[in-house]
């Protein structure tokens, strides 16, 4: 008989989801948190007075300073510039052979002040690099990108009459309550879903499908970075020593031409040499998508304008759309929480995609296979959000001044993830279930907690977030107490 | 049940040799179609890797799901070699040399 090709696309759509689900799970998880990653780099900083406003000039203004003196010997300097969403800078640069990347204090220009941590760049990072060394992270998070392509895809093929049982939600009957969770939520926010895998596998396209470019650019990588940032000016040091002008006028100028918009990002190459050259990058905003759209580049000893780009080309520009599009830079408070929440029903359709996995299977014979999955799948539903919320905790439970700390912030992570992963190994999977949603609400409850009183946005949205998760993670573990003493 | 065992063994085969296809040759499509694509569009550089690369993105999965859908995995194999034949003759033509 020849299987239907509906059926194999349930196939294709089965296989692939259980493959790459739990990597992908960790990776929607860490992605949707990145949505604030601003807002979560000034949480996890509670010394940056945030009720006093920071005027972002100002502020690049004395990370300079602080730079010239304390990191002059970096052949580049990357800044961030401050805003309302992160009123500091933050700072990447050379020290020796190790990058430093700090937050830095707006009054002083120095990171002393600030605790040591990773802050919201952690789940960035882990976000499309998994905490693995390059290339492998990328490549990896490119191909689980992809996959998720061909799950949605194929899932929607699959998954027949998603679109007319939308409405139809049947709680209390078992697999077939978990199917209708799976198929309310991925058609709920499925154009969301198709895009931000789509775009995802976009800004990765480099590691995984460069054919296109080397092509045409085979080795030359200085015409490949012209065309890509055509107001990007490559000067080798000159060897001569020379200084910064002041800085102050230069913003000025930047201000001006980005206007309505403001800056993203300031690059300083060569710092302390005559041949320095300053480069401005424009944030998207809601007007304008697209990452990276306009550029400038000044002189760095004398703050004159040698060049500006304004993004004209059809292509390039509906790239940088697609590439702005997932990274969401442009997007304003309500479309930032629009992102959040349908990053998290993401989450929610791979989740009640892995455990329908075991409930359709349940009452077959349970091989090494079936019990694998299904302890695997209590230790990563349950277990990422409890480790993610953990990463929460330590930042404010670990003392300020901890040597290591950011480091420490990130092993307490992957040390409670592995703790919950092998504790769902061992156990019965009802009971640990039970447990480690348990764990998950508490943990949440904790992160609420220690968020204190709910003062600045900040405070509110962490609050928010975090009771809410408790609430749901409390039920979820309320219901899996029950079938638990159905059990015994 | 000797059968129904090689039966199996077929089944495990035929699906083996169809994900082969639809990962790897499904890849190999794409990359010849982005290099195609870059020889023959009649863009600028950088117009033109772009647009490749968007293709060859959108090429992988549809060649996943193409060779899942085939009547049999000989099928499913065919249909990718001959994309990639198609692909690569119109790159050698475009003036592409590997």
């Amino acid at each position: 008989m020849k299987p239907t090709f509906r059926a194999c696309m349930a196939w294709l759509h089965t296989w692939s989801g259980l493959t790459m689900g739990w990597l992908l799970l960790a990776m929607t998880l860490a992605g949707t948190l990145s949505v604030f990653r601003p807002e979560i780099n000034t949480w996890m900083r509670p010394e940056l007075r945030t009720q006093s406003t920071v005027n972002p000039d100002m502020a690049t203004q004395t990370a300079i300073q602080w730079l010239s003196v304390h990191a002059a010997k970096s052949p580049t300097w990357y800044l961030e510039a401050a805003n309302a969403r992160a009123p500091y800078v933050q700072a990447l640069w050379l020290e020796g052979d190790a990058y430093q990347d700090h937050a830095l204090d707006p009054q002083t220009g120095s990171p002393s002040p600030l605790r040591d941590t990773r802050g919201g760049d952690f789940f960035y990072r882990f976000h499309f690099e998994l905490q693995l060394p390059y290339p492998w992270g990328r490549l990896i998070a490119a191909v689980a990108a992809m996959a998720l392509v061909l799950i949605l895809l194929t899932g929607i093929i699959a998954h027949k009459r998603i679109f007319l049982d939308f409405f139809t939600f049947r709680p209390n009957k078992g697999q077939r309550s978990w199917l209708d969770a799976h198929n309310l939520l991925g058609v709920a926010a499925l154009p969301f879903h198709l895009m931000i895998a789509f775009t995802g596998a976009l800004t990765l396209a480099n590691m995984l499908m460069p054919w296109g470019l080397t092509t045409l650019y085979h080795q030359d990588f200085s015409a490949l970075e012209h065309d890509f940032n055509p107001a990007g000016i490559e000067r080798p040091a000159s060897g001569k020593a020379g200084t910064l002008a002041p800085i102050g006028p230069v913003l000025a100028d930047i201000n001006h031409r980005f206007a309505p918009n403001r800056l993203i990002r300031l690059t300083i190459s060569n710092p302390s040499d005559a041949a320095s050259v300053i480069q401005a990058i424009a944030a998207p905003s809601a007007s304008g998508v697209g990452v990276e759209t306009h550029t400038l580049s000044y002189d760095g000893t004398t703050g004159t304008l040698l060049a500006e780009h304004k993004e004209a080309r059809p292509i390039m520009g509906f790239y940088r759309f697609l590439y702005g599009l997932h990274v969401a830079h442009f997007a304003p408070v309500f479309t930032r929480w629009l992102y959040f929440l349908s990053g998290l029903g993401l989450a929610g359709v791979i989740a009640t995609g892995l455990h329908l996995w075991t409930r359709k299977r349940c009452q077959r014979h349970r091989g090494f296979g079936f019990r694998l999955v299904e302890r695997v799948n209590v230790g990563m539903i349950a277990g990422i959000p409890t480790a993610f919320a953990c990463f929460f905790l330590a930042n404010r439970l670990l003392p300020p001044s901890l040597a290591t700390r950011a480091q420490i912030e990130v092993q307490i992570v992957f040390c409670v993830w592995a703790i919950l992963l092998l504790y769902a190994a061992l156990r019965p999977a009802t009971v640990a279930w039970r447990d480690l949603l348990g764990t998950a609400a508490l943990a949440c409850l904790g992160v609420a907690l220690l968020n204190g009183l709910p003062v600045t946005p900040f405070q509110i949205g962490v609050g928010v977030t975090a009771l809410s998760l408790t609430c749901l993670f409390s039920y979820a573990t309320w219901r899996m107490a029950c079938a638990a003493k159905e059990k015994s | 049940m000797i059968s129904s065992f090689a039966l199996r063994k077929h089944a495990i085969l035929a699906i083996t040799a169809r994900v082969i296809a639809g990962v790897g040759g499904g890849y190999a499509s794409s990359a010849l179609l982005a290099i195609a694509a870059a020889s023959a569009l009649p863009l600028s550089r950088s117009e033109a890797a772009i647009l490749s690369t968007l293709l060859a993105l959108i090429c992988w999965p549809v060649m996943m799901i193409l060779c899942f859908s085939t009547r049999t995995a000989v099928h499913a194999w065919g249909a990718t070699v001959a994309f990639c034949l198609m692909v690569g003759a119109v790159a050698i033509l475009a003036g592409w040399r590997p």
